[in-house]
This record gives C-alpha cells, structure tokens and sequence, in this order.
C-alpha cells in the first residue's frame, strides 16, 4: 500500500504587496505519496513555486497545517525547518544555486556532511550518485563556472540527493537549459525516480511535466484539477495525449 | 558634476553601513592628526613665543660673588664674546630651594632677586601671572608650582638651604629660561622685605643674562662663557642655555608628539587599507552595474573619478570635523603637559594645522581610492554585464573540505578564511596597528603605571631615600655616623657639581663617584664602564656621539690652559642631565679643581608602608642634622623629590594608555563592523544557498566568525610578538634626542597575551552580534531575486 509521505490541510499563503495583501495559496489540500512524481503546473503566477517552497519547508504558510509524516512543518521554528530539510528533502532549482567560491565535490560535501560526519560513506555515495548521473570524477576538481549547465545541474542534482532524501524537491530545473541537456536532466530525474526517490516538481514546460506520474494544476492560488498519467514510458503517446487533453481541460 | 553626483549618490544609498564606518574611522584620523599637528608646531613654539615676548635671555650664567671685581670681570668676557649681541648683569641671592610640587617637593639650585628689580629686567623679564595683596615679606614662585600646596596669599613652608621657613606666597611668575627645576637653575622673587633679611645670610651671586646673535649657538657659547669666566674668575659657574632648556622644558611634549605620530601614521595605514578594502568591494558587488554603465557610454576614467569625487565629498567634512573634534582633547593635553613645563599656553583656534589636516586626510584617501579604483578602466562592458571570469575576480577557496577533519562548521569557517585575501589584508593591517598600541601601553603600565623604578632607571636617577650634602673636610665624619646609625642600609658617594668646561664644547655636568659598582641604577652604562682611576671619564653617550667621540677616546676638560685630558672608558645614557653628562671618581675630578661639596646617597632599611617611610626619612635626617650641626649644607628628601617629578609623568602617561585602549577598541569595534558587513554582503546569496540546504542561522553565524578567526589570530599573534620585540628599540629612538640610547623595559608577555586574547574576544564578539543579520535571510527571497 502506498503511504502518504507528505499532506496538506487548508494551506494558504499571503503576501502583503504595497498595503493591498496578495492570497498567492488558498486552501490547498493535497497529498503525496512515497514514490510519487508529482508535477505541479499553471500558469505565470498561479502559485507554483510558493507552493513547492511551502511544502519543503523554505516558507512558512499563512494558514494551514502541513504534514510530514507525523510531523507537523507549520510548528516549527525557522532552525528546526532547516534541519528537517538537511534530513528530509532535497532541492533542485531553476539558477542551479552552486556555491561559486567552491568546487564541485566541495560544493556536495558542503550539504553531504551536514548530516554524516562518515566522510569516507559521503565520498562513497557522492562516487555512486556520479555514475548515476553520468559525471565523470574529473567534475569534482572544477568550479562552477567552469561547468556547462546540463553538468551544472546534474551537480545540483547529486547535491539534493547526497543525503538520501525522502522528497526530492525540483523547481523548474531545466527552465535555464538548452533542450539537450534539459532532456539529459529530465533523464536523470526519472532515473532515480525509478528507484524509488519521491520527486515534486514545478514546470511550465509540458515535455518536463510528462515525465510525472501525477499533474496537479493550479490556478489562482488553488488546485483546479489533477490528473494521474501513471509512470513514465518514453513512446507512450497515449499518456501524452491524455496529459494534453487534462491541460488543455485546465485551460493552458 | 551631474552625472558625477548621480553615480556618487547612488552608491551612497547601497553602501551606507560601509559609507557610516568609514566615515568615523577618518573622524578619528582627522582628530589625532590635528591634534600632532597643533603639538609638533604650535605648541613646540610656544617656548620661542615667550622668550621673544619677556625678550628672554639665551645664556643664563649663575655667578657666585656681587663684588665688583667679579662684575667688572663678567662684563669685560661678555664684551669680548662676538656671539653676545647685548647681556645685563643684576645682583642676587642664591640658595637651595626644596618647593613643594606634585605632592612632594623637589630641590633645585636658585637665584632669588628683589621683586621689583625683576619685573624692570630688560633681559629676561619676569612676568608676574597672579599676585596677592600682601607681599612685601613674601615670595615669588614659578607658576609650575602654582597648587593647593603653595596657595596665593597664604603662608606654605619651603626649604631654602636646608631650613624650614614658613613664608607668604606672594605671587607667582613666568620665566622662561629659569621656570622650573628643569631649568637646572630656578629664579623665585622676593618681596622687599624678605629680600632685605634673606640677603644678610645667604650666599650673593650675579645673575647674568645674555642674548645671542644666533640662539642655537647657544651651548657652544655658554660653555665659552663658562670657561672664560671660570679662567678669569675661578670660581664656580652654574648655568643653562636656549638650547637645552628647550629640550629640557618640552621633554613631556616630544614624549607625547612622538606617540601620536606613531598613532597618526597607524590611524592612516588602517584608514586607507580600509578605503581600497571599501572600493575593492565595491567594484565586485557592482560588476554588472559598472559593465551597464560603460556599455551606456561611461568611460572608465569617468566611473573612477566618480568613486574619488564620492569620496572627496564625504571625507572632507568628515576631516574638518575630526580636526574640529581635536579641540575636545587639546585642552586635556595642553594641561598635562603644562604639569611638566611650566610655560603658560592658551588653546587657541590654529588654521594652519586645522586646514592640513582637513586636506592631508582628503588627499590621502582621495589617492588610496584613485589607486584602488583605477582597475575600472580595465574591465569590459559585456564581460562585466555577465559577470565573468576575465574580470570578476570571484572568490576561491583552495582549502578542499575533505581534507579538513574538524566539525563542519569550523571546517567551512576555515575554508571561507582562504576566500578573501582582500579582507585579509584589511584585518592583518589593522592588527599590526592595534598590536603596536597594545604592546605600547602594557609596557608603559608595567614599566611606569605599576612601578615607576623602570622608568626613573631610563631617565637616569639614583633611587634612594636621601641626599645629604657636606662640605669636603665634614665628609669623614657624615660617613662615620651614617655606618654607624643602624637604620642606614648603604650609602655612596655622588655628587653633582657645577657646569664643567669642555674646550671646543658646550660643556657637561659632572658628577663624581668613588666606587662605581655601589650605584643603584646600573642602567646608566650604555658601553663600557665607568672611571675607576683619576685620569678616566664616562661621558653622556648623545654628547659623545654629537662630537664624534668613542670610548678609548681621550677628552679634555677644564679650561684654557689648565685644560685636563681624560680616558673615555665608557659612555652613559639617561635623560636626567639630557645625555651631557661625565662621570670621574674623586681624585680624577680633583685633578681639574677641589671639590667645593660632597654628597652621599643613602638608603635606609625599609619601614613598612610608605608612609612610614616616609616618617622615618624624616626622623633620619633630624638625627643627621643634630649630629653633624653646621657642617650639613643640605639634608634633600629624594623620596619626596622623585614621587612628586615621576608623578607628572605617570599621570601624563596614564592618559595617553586610556587614549590608547579607547582608540584600540574604537578602531577594532568599526573595522570589524566594516568587514563584517562587507562579508554578509558579498555572501547573502550563499547564504540563501545554505540554508535551503539545511543550514541554520547560528551555523552561518559561527561559520563566518570562524572565517575571520585565522587572519584574526595569526595577524595578531606575529604583531604582538614584532612589536614585543621591537617596543625597547622604538622608545629607545624616540628618547634619542633626550639622552637615552637604549631602553632595557620589562615586556610583560603575559599582560600582552591577555590584552590581545581580549582584542580578538573582542573582534570576535562584533562579528556574532553583526552576523545576527543572517536570520534576516530569507532563501526563498533571496533565490527568486535571482
């Protein structure tokens, strides 16, 4: 039976813009399964990013509860949501977010042993994740700068899953690539979501959203609708078409 | 000038915290800047203000005998003498005087005229300074011992030639060159009265005063004077010079001029360090700006004379009002060191000084931001649009963090440190600054505040308790009783004479001991030793070096033809006779002429407290003067004497250590705050980075604190440790022109590891409380910012 790794209750977040005050979230109830590819999409400004940060636990709703398993995000303070994040999540962003002054296996350790002081497993897990993500060992003496985007990312990529995280957290992760390596990136999610990592992943992009097995679309600040367009199969134009047909229904 | 100030302001808006730090450090700069300015000129001309205002004489010559031979005598060499342009020659009394001051007293050779003569001098006229009703039967006194000791109108007791009298202050007086016991001889006034009575008994002397041609000639002229008229008269001369009374009068003004100097140049290395740190800063933050700007046109020599002009704009009134500032601490200087000189000085607005110091700052920040600056004009516009690597010197840190074995924030801290060589350089140079005050003033509290001894062995004085002074056949029987009395623990012969002629030199004082090894103060020998036959001499060592002369060297002294040569085994330091001084044994100083007097040294078994000592001094020397009656000259309570001179020293040294340690403080608390602005400035972003990774705020904090530890620690420990070593050479230097050649203080190491594991504390403590900002950082805000 599949469990419910991650819920939300009433979930509502507001800004105050210039006096007037923005409701970005409004009553959003969802749930994420354990080894579950959950896309999020909609429109510009629908809510998608704040939703994703909400959930990993970056920011703090307005109203509403969520829960992590038995846990429950809202009631804890702004350190304690830091280390549920070093234990449980990992993140993938759109800008990629290396620390520059670092290189590439520094930049890893930098996450990896925030949670293990065992620098040889860390070493031994960052190796394994590079194979997986097919880097060469080369990558680890060089510097951000001096990587292309579709290594950069799969550098980001390595970094969110050094701890074994229980959700793998990606914000429109190839929004800065060319089309190449966006499908190299796109690969190397659904590669490890085939072995079972738990991904939710932002997009506007419908050939990034085809690779989840569940689309929740949302507009102003609320899920319209969802739709479970089961695991990914490369030529399967079946849930493509079925994947088009729900959006178009949403309106995109 | 638009265009100028619409890129100087918008700077200013973004670097405020920077632009605020910066500002008060050049405060600062401005102020002690001024402030040794005003010393070094104004102050320093204070004395020649005076001397030309009572048209003061550059000679003054004590002569023993108001007979008319002996004036006829004086008159005849001045006239011959082409140097003096006019002189004048007045009838006087001269004594012992022990005048209270600093609250103890102090014993000088003095010349005391009639009141009302010495107001008509025309040479050398005395400035009466306050003056009460009553005064016919009392007694003038150098406004440097104007105290609640000696108060106008009223009665105050003074010793003159070893009796007590109880006598009306009747006013006190400026005079230049005879003000103060550092003058070697001091002039008091006397009421008509008390001068009628006083000159029954005492001994009669002329007081000559001569001006010269050319006053800095003064020495070399007073030692001719004095030669010629001991040849012509044979008789004792005591006397002093413009020259050396203004080294001797403003030594307190050269010690505290020196310090500041040394403060001034620290406070201007840590200010222009401090600017190219700003504008290095800067030009990185500003990258993708600066590339817009010179893609819009902007040539680069336009962006770097807009950072000077923003600078210019800002430092200038910043340096007006530090100069204005050293007004605060002007009078409190001024007062201090009128403790020490006795020489009226009124604070007054000085524009010369004001104006240097407003620009000279400006200037020389204008020219560390121009140097700093001038890499704008190298960088590409589209290269600096993209933030590149060509131009964009981004931090690195080679550090790698597997190989560092320590708790992960430690670890990060260590690998941040190694990313910031400019921010290194900023802390390195201000700590090799706050390290020299540091070791400074730990020194001077060691070696002057705690305990003085250190300080009165550098100047050169014989600690004991008393100085008994006999006539030459009363010696034997001063030393039978002194060996014989109980409460005596040693005592030495060391006797100061009159002014000793050196043909071809301005001459020395002599001093005269018989077993050398009995002196207390050891310190005195800068090289070799001190005479042990009669045909050997030790001289001042700035004498020596002045007129090229080395130890194995033979030098003559006396005068004329009955000029005498001597050996010169060993050469001696200190700043009691300002380095002109020669030391014989007895029968060495014989061979030139008899001993008029003969002083011992003593020093009693202890008493317990001070105060008890102090008793027991006195009942000492009752005892002493009961048994050896008439034959005693002087009887001079040396204890009283070097508390109340070291007590204007400490006091004016404990100032300048408080001004040290509010100074070190200041400047660490603004240079760290300045740092660690920048650093969370540049690193907000990874910051953002860090804590979606799961870092929390207090990691951050701690790692950043880490990041500065080693610069921190290792600049601080290798100044600490320099300035340790070097501190006695750099007092010894500037001491120099006052006659010390080499400074042997205690440096405390443990007082100094204590005051920079404080500094550091400090330092450390600064960046926490700044880092505090971290839990502002908001990483969702931060990365879509982006």
């Amino acid at each position: 039976m599949e469990d419910i790794l991650l819920r939300t209750q009433n979930l509502s977040k507001t800004f105050s813009q210039g006096g007037q005050m923005q409701h970005v979230l409004r009553d959003v109830n969802l749930e994420i399964r354990r080894g579950s590819f959950t896309v999020i999409m909609g429109a510009s400004g629908a809510g998608k990013s704040t939703l994703l940060y909400a959930l990993s636990g970056m920011d703090k709703p307005s109203l509403g509860t969520i829960w992590f398993g038995e846990e429950d995000l809202t009631a804890l303070t702004t350190d304690q949501m830091a280390v549920f994040r070093r234990r449980h999540c990992g993140f993938v962003f759109q800008q990629i977010q290396l620390l520059q002054s670092m290189n590439t296996l520094d930049n890893i350790l930098c996450a990896g042993l925030l949670v293990s002081s065992n620098r040889e497993a860390v070493a031994a897990r960052i190796r394994e994740l590079f194979r997986d993500v097919a880097l060469p060992d080369s990558t680890f003496a060089k510097f951000p700068a001096q990587l292309s985007g579709g290594e950069a990312q799969r550098v980001g990529i390595v970094r969110a899953l050094i701890n074994n995280p229980e959700i793998l957290f990606a914000d429109e992760p190839t929004g800065a690539l060319n089309s190449q390596t966006s499908t190299d990136v796109l690969d190397t999610l659904t590669h490890f979501h085939r072995q079972g990592q738990t991904i939710i992943m932002v997009t506007h992009d419908v050939h990034s959203a085809r690779r989840g097995s569940r689309v929740l679309y949302l507009k102003d600040g609320g899920i319209l609708g969802e739709c479970d367009i089961g695991a990914y199969r490369h030529a399967d134009r079946r849930r493509h078409e079925r994947l088009i047909a729900f959006l178009t229904e949403m309106g995109w | 000038m638009n265009r100028l100030t619409l890129l100087a302001g918008a700077n200013l808006r973004r670097e405020r915290w920077q632009t605020a730090v910066f500002l008060v450090l050049l405060l600062i700069g401005a102020a002690v800047l001024n402030l040794w300015l005003m010393l070094a000129t104004d102050y320093r001309a204070n004395f020649d203000r005076w001397h030309e205002q009572l048209h003061a004489e550059d000679v003054l010559l004590l002569v023993p005998g108001p007979d008319t031979d002996t004036a006829a005598g004086i008159r005849r060499i001045l006239e011959d003498c082409s140097d003096v342009t006019e002189y004048e020659v007045d009838p006087g009394i001269t004594v012992t005087a022990a005048i209270p001051y600093s609250g103890g007293t102090v014993s000088s050779p003095a010349i005391i005229l009639p009141a009302d003569k010495a107001v008509e001098r025309r040479i050398g006229r005395v400035d009466v300074t306050a003056e009460a009703e009553r005064t016919a039967d009392g007694l003038y006194y150098p406004i440097l011992y104007q105290s609640d000791e000696l108060p106008l109108g009223q009665t105050a007791a003074v010793e003159i030639d070893a009796e007590k009298r109880v006598l009306p202050v009747a006013g006190f007086i400026n005079s230049v060159m005879a003000g103060s016991h550092n003058c070697s001889i001091i002039l008091l006034l006397a009421g008509g009265d008390l001068y009628a009575e006083m000159a029954e008994e005492a001994v009669p002397a002329t007081l000559v005063s001569a001006r010269l041609q050319n006053p800095e000639r003064s020495e070399a002229v007073r030692g001719e004077l004095v030669e010629a008229l001991q040849e012509e008269l044979n008789l004792p001369i005591q006397g002093t010079d413009y020259m050396r009374n203004r080294r001797a009068r403003y030594a307190m003004q050269m010690i505290i001029t020196a310090i500041l100097s040394a403060a001034v140049c620290l406070e201007l290395v840590v200010v222009t360090t401090v600017a190219a740190s700003n504008v290095a800063s800067h030009i990185q933050q500003s990258m993708t700006e600066l590339g817009l700007l010179k893609g819009i046109g902007y040539t680069g020599s336009e962006l770097v004379g807009a950072l000077v002009f923003q600078y210019i704009l800002l430092s200038l009134p910043a340096c007006f009002a530090g100069s204005a500032l050293a007004y605060t601490v002007y009078p409190v200087l001024s007062d201090l060191m009128s403790a020490q000189t006795g020489i009226p000085y009124a604070v007054h607005f000085l524009p010369g000084p004001f104006l240097l110091s407003s620009f000279a700052g400006t200037g020389v920040v204008a020219a560390a931001v121009w140097l700093a600056a001038r890499r704008i004009q190298y960088i590409e516009p589209i290269t600096a649009l993209r933030s590149g690597v060509e131009t964009h010197s981004f931090r690195r840190s080679p550090l790698p963090l597997a190989k560092i074995h320590l708790p992960m924030n430690a670890a990060l801290g260590l690998k941040n440190s190694t990313a910031f060589p400019k921010r290194n350089i900023t802390i390195c140079v201000t700590m090799a600054a706050l390290t020299l005050l540091i070791v400074f003033a730990a020194t001077m509290v060691t070696n002057m505040l705690i305990s003085p001894e250190p300080v009165l062995d550098l100047i050169g004085i014989e600690r004991a308790d008393l100085r008994l002074d006999v006539a030459p056949e009363a010696a034997e029987k001063l030393t039978a009783y002194l060996q014989g009395d109980s409460r005596t623990q040693n005592f030495y012969m060391y006797t100061q004479d009159t002014g000793l002629p050196e043909p071809g030199g301005p001459g020395l004082w002599p001093i005269v001991i018989e077993d050398s090894s009995e002196l207390q103060n050891q310190e005195i020998i800068y090289e070799g030793r001190l005479p042990v036959y009669d045909n050997e001499t030790a001289v001042g060592a700035k004498h020596a070096l002045e007129r090229g002369l080395h130890t194995g060297d033979m030098i003559e002294f006396g005068s004329g033809g009955d000029a005498v040569s001597y050996l010169i085994t060993g050469l001696t330091q200190g700043t009691n006779y300002l380095g002109d001084e020669a030391y014989f044994t007895r029968a060495g100083y014989e061979r030139l002429m008899p001993l008029s007097h003969v002083s011992y040294y003593v020093t009693l078994r202890s008493a317990g407290s001070e105060q008890d000592m102090r008793a027991a001094v006195d009942a000492y020397t009752r005892d002493v003067e009961a048994a050896m009656d008439e034959s005693l000259n002087s009887a001079e309570d040396l204890r009283s004497m070097l508390s109340a001179v070291t007590s204007v020293y400490v006091t004016a040294m404990r100032t300048v250590v408080w001004i040290l340690a509010v100074l070190t403080i200041i400047l660490t608390v603004l240079v760290m705050v300045l740092l660690t602005r920048t650093a969370l400035n540049a690193q907000m972003h990874e910051y953002g980075i860090m804590k979606a990774i799961g870092y929390t705020s207090r990691d951050l904090a701690v790692q950043t604190a880490v990041s500065f530890l080693p610069a921190l620690a290792i600049s601080e420990a290798a100044g600490l440790i320099l300035w340790s070593l070097t501190c006695n050479l750099l007092v010894s230097l500037f001491l120099r022109g006052l006659g010390t050649m080499r400074c042997s203080f205690t440096i405390p190491g443990a007082l100094i590891a204590g005051a920079g594991v404080l500094l550091m504390l400090l330092a450390l403590a600064v960046i926490l409380l700044m880092a505090r900002r971290i839990r502002r950082a908001d990483p969702v805000q931060i990365m879509q910012t982006d």
